[in-house]
């Protein structure tokens, strides 16, 4: 009990300490990227009309005073309000979310039932002609750009057949090509971790012993090598979480998803530092949690890393 | 349903006050009116004013139209439109980009229900052009709501009302304004802002949109096997790389000859030809043809690399030189390889222009506070919303709160100019200064720069006017 809660308040620690972090570099980050103001003044203003506006949006004050400031509203989850639009920044981004979330689960989706079965095939069969085939298509398909991806399957699917939209979210004809878009950024890379630990498993000792016995080449594979590979399998997935954000930005500005890849598209243009922050903040969240869920399989798969841990 | 896809949405959404031109005018254009508006052809009509009259040289009369009301039902009167001039006039107002461009306003009253008196500072002869930009909005949502969550509800007397800033389809919907003094043909409109430009392609030649903006001149072909017509703009802009002269004055280009001579070397008739398609003309001076004081009697520089050698060698760099030139990219269709062109034209004469690739925020601070870190920068700049040549020469001017070219000698000339109420007069001094611009050569001057849209063949009436399309006037053709 007292590990647990130990082990609780450490994960707390590094809960805030990566929150502070994350805020601190964005603040300093972004003020040294531009000046919104002069954005928002626009190319005619004047020394005057950008001291008064510098003046209403709290831009005069001395940079740390402006940090503290800022620190002590993200303390109350207030990030101020969009210096565009005017919409407070969090529940703005929180409005979006669901959109991201959407496509995350159907990017992931997709990226596991393609994975899964591929990169169990290409690990229990190492070479064979055909694996070697596939497994160049993958190192393929791994160095291309994902929203080169995107915009081939929007010429073959929407150009050329015609039978897909490109725009849109509300109907679920249009999730298809978003969910292919963002699988394509991950799915590669899963398929050859999940060939090499799958490969790895076949040839341990308790697989020839199963062979031995008899066992069919399906039950050796999903019965006693895949469980064994899906470790580390688990430990990417967790991994890619960060990286699917970051892939989502550019589908959702292809496909005019409107989440908050889009969002931080768009607010990028404007310099709109509280919506900018705000996603960050999010993001943040979102993928620690992720990574402490991850954390959370991996012990019930293997309880060794629990007791290691400890 | 009328689809559209733009570059963007106005990022301050229905706050018609936060900018001029792109983006927000093709939106605000059909959500608003102002007093006046340019029309197809350049020329300043009436829109919520019918019309006008010079009093005297500081005091104009606008008589407004009598059966115009707002979206939500409002009357729009002299009283609602004299509320919005106090409000831009205002210390709030004054502060954004509108409000600034009406610091020559000294007051406006009223004269009648539907009449005000408008009086400048100083004699303003573009007042009229100059109000096409004031979007009116309906005062008392204004007042009650602030700007910025009016932004999110915004009221007009444009021929459409906001639906929805983001329905189901990511575009923003508008609805035919029922209470609009010019009723639309198509009854509602999306407004796809889709950012990139391969994406805006294919979903147009997908004809999953009947209008799309920023097309590139080398997909026209393409475009024109499927049935869709394309529209260069009119607004036209001017791109070029102006010289920061003020900020460098022991550069090159300080001395006129070297200007002169990068304008000479540069073959702006083979980009335009290979590059745009035959688009997009040589620009010759500072504004575009059938703009108010354009010079039609000046011609582009012609491409002499023998003569701009001479002229180098005479400013005493026969070996060249070399300049940075601080660049955003990606901002119109086939800059990258125009400035490769002008990269290329300029070392063949020995001139080493180092591009210095930057974004827009960082491209902008350095553009009004005056501290350019290159000797040149990429200068795109047109005569809208008023259509008038004044307006690039006050960016070209000691006029600039902090300019990058100030040519004392030339000030009274510009100050006239801006003042002279007579339109003949007007014309020929702005003509004259043309030419002098043009010898002057404070920009590197490239091409008559307007956007292309394309329009599918279901749709017809498609028409611009400065720098926005006429949705209202779209009608659906009947599908075989």
């Amino acid at each position: 009990m007292k590990a647990r809660i130990s082990a609780g308040s450490r994960l707390l620690g590094n809960f805030v300490v990566l929150l502070l972090g994350i805020t601190t570099l964005m603040f300093f980050a972004l003020r040294a990227a531009g000046d919104p103001i002069i954005v928002m003044a626009g190319e005619n203003a004047g020394p005057e009309m950008i001291a008064a506006l510098r003046q209403q949006y709290g831009f005069d004050q001395p940079l740390l005073l402006q940090y503290l400031y800022y620190l002590g509203n993200v303390l109350k989850l207030d990030f101020g309000a969009s210096l565009a639009s005017g919409e407070a920044a969090l529940p703005l981004v929180l409005s979006q979310l669901p959109a991201t979330l959407l496509l995350a689960f159907l990017g992931m989706t997709v990226t596991l039932v393609v994975s899964v079965p591929v990169g169990a095939w290409l690990g229990a069969r190492p070479d064979r002609a055909s694996v070697r085939i596939v497994s160049a298509i993958v190192v393929f398909a791994q160095g291309l750009p994902g929203f080169v991806t995107a915009l081939i399957l929007i010429q073959i699917f929407v150009v050329q057949l015609m039978w897909l939209p490109s725009l849109g979210h509300a109907d679920v004809r249009t999730w298809i090509l978003p969910s292919l878009s963002l699988a394509s950024f991950l799915a590669p890379k899963l398929i050859r971790v999940i060939a090499a630990n799958v490969a790895e498993a076949m040839r341990q000792e308790y697989i020839r012993t199963a062979r031995s016995i008899g066992s069919s080449a399906a039950s050796i594979l999903w019965r006693e090598a895949f469980p064994n590979a899906i470790l580390g399998t688990v430990a990417l997935v967790s991994a890619q979480f960060a990286f699917l954000f970051a892939g989502a930005v550019i589908i959702e500005v292809l496909f005019l998803w409107p989440g908050i890849g889009l969002l931080l598209f768009e607010s990028a243009q404007t310099l709109d530092f509280p919506v900018l922050q705000a996603i960050t903040f999010v993001v943040a969240v979102l993928v620690f949690l992720v990574n402490t869920l991850s954390n959370l399989v991996f012990r019930r798969i293997d309880p060794r890393i629990g007791q290691a841990v400890s | 349903m009328l689809r559209v896809a733009i570059v963007s949405l106005p990022p301050a959404y229905g706050n018609p006050y936060t900018a001029m031109g792109a983006p927000g005018a093709v939106t605000w254009q059909q959500l608003f009116d102002g007093l006046t508006r340019i029309d197809e052809a350049g020329n300043v009509v009436g829109a919520l004013a019918t019309d006008w009259q010079l009093i005297d040289t500081h005091t104009w009369r606008f008589r407004l139209r009598e059966n115009a009301r707002y979206s939500n039902g409002a009357a729009f009167n002299a009283e609602t439109a004299k509320e919005v001039f106090d409000w831009l006039l205002s210390n709030q107002g004054r502060i954004t980009p509108v409000g600034n461009e009406l610091r020559g306003l000294a007051e406006v009253s009223i004269s009648g229900p539907h009449e005000l008196i408008i009086r400048t500072h100083q004699p303003d002869p573009i007042l009229p052009n100059r109000l096409a930009l004031v979007m009116m909005v309906e005062p008392k949502s204004w007042a009650e709501l602030g700007p910025k969550a009016f932004g999110q509800q915004p009221v007009g007397t444009g021929p459409y009302m906001l639906e929805s800033w983001r329905n189901g389809n990511g575009a923003a919907e508008l609805a035919a304004n029922r209470y609009g003094w010019r009723r639309p043909h198509i009854e509602t409109v999306e407004l796809f802002p889709l950012h990139d430009h391969a994406a805006r392609f294919q979903a147009a030649i997908s004809k999953q949109l009947h209008l799309s903006q920023s097309m590139r001149p080398e997909e026209l072909q393409i475009f024109s096997e499927r049935g869709f017509d394309a529209l260069v703009d009119p607004t036209k802009q001017i791109i070029g790389i102006a010289f920061d002269v003020a900020g460098h004055p022991d550069s090159p280009v300080a001395d006129r000859r070297v200007r002169q001579a990068i304008n000479i070397a540069v073959d702006t008739q083979t980009i335009s030809e290979v590059i745009t398609y035959g688009k997009h003309s040589p620009a010759s001076q500072g504004a575009a043809p059938g703009v108010f004081g354009y010079n039609p009697a000046l011609k582009p520089y012609p491409y002499d690399p023998i003569r701009a050698r001479e002229l180098l060698a005479d400013a005493g760099y026969p070996d060249g030189f070399s300049i940075n030139a601080t660049i955003v990219m990606g901002t119109y269709a086939n800059d990258v390889e125009i400035y490769q062109k002008v990269q290329q034209d300029l070392a063949a004469v020995g001139i080493d222009l180092i591009l210095e690739a930057t974004l827009f925020s960082d491209w902008i601070r350095q553009y009004v506070t005056g501290k350019w870190r290159t000797e040149a920068f990429s200068l795109a700049w047109n005569t809208a919303p008023y259509y008038d040549s004044i307006r690039p020469m006050d960016y070209f001017s000691c006029g600039k709160a902090i300019p990058f070219y100030c040519n004392p000698s030339m000030m009274p000339a510009i100050e006239n100019a801006a003042t002279e109420m007579r339109p003949k007069e007007r014309e020929q001094a702005l003509q004259d200064l043309q030419l002098r611009f043009h010898n002057e050569a404070p920009s590197l001057y490239l091409l008559e720069y307007g956007h292309i849209w394309v329009s599918s063949n279901e749709v017809s009436g498609f028409a611009m006017a400065n720098g926005a399309p006429q949705l209202y006037k779209l009608k659906l053709k009947a599908r075989d």
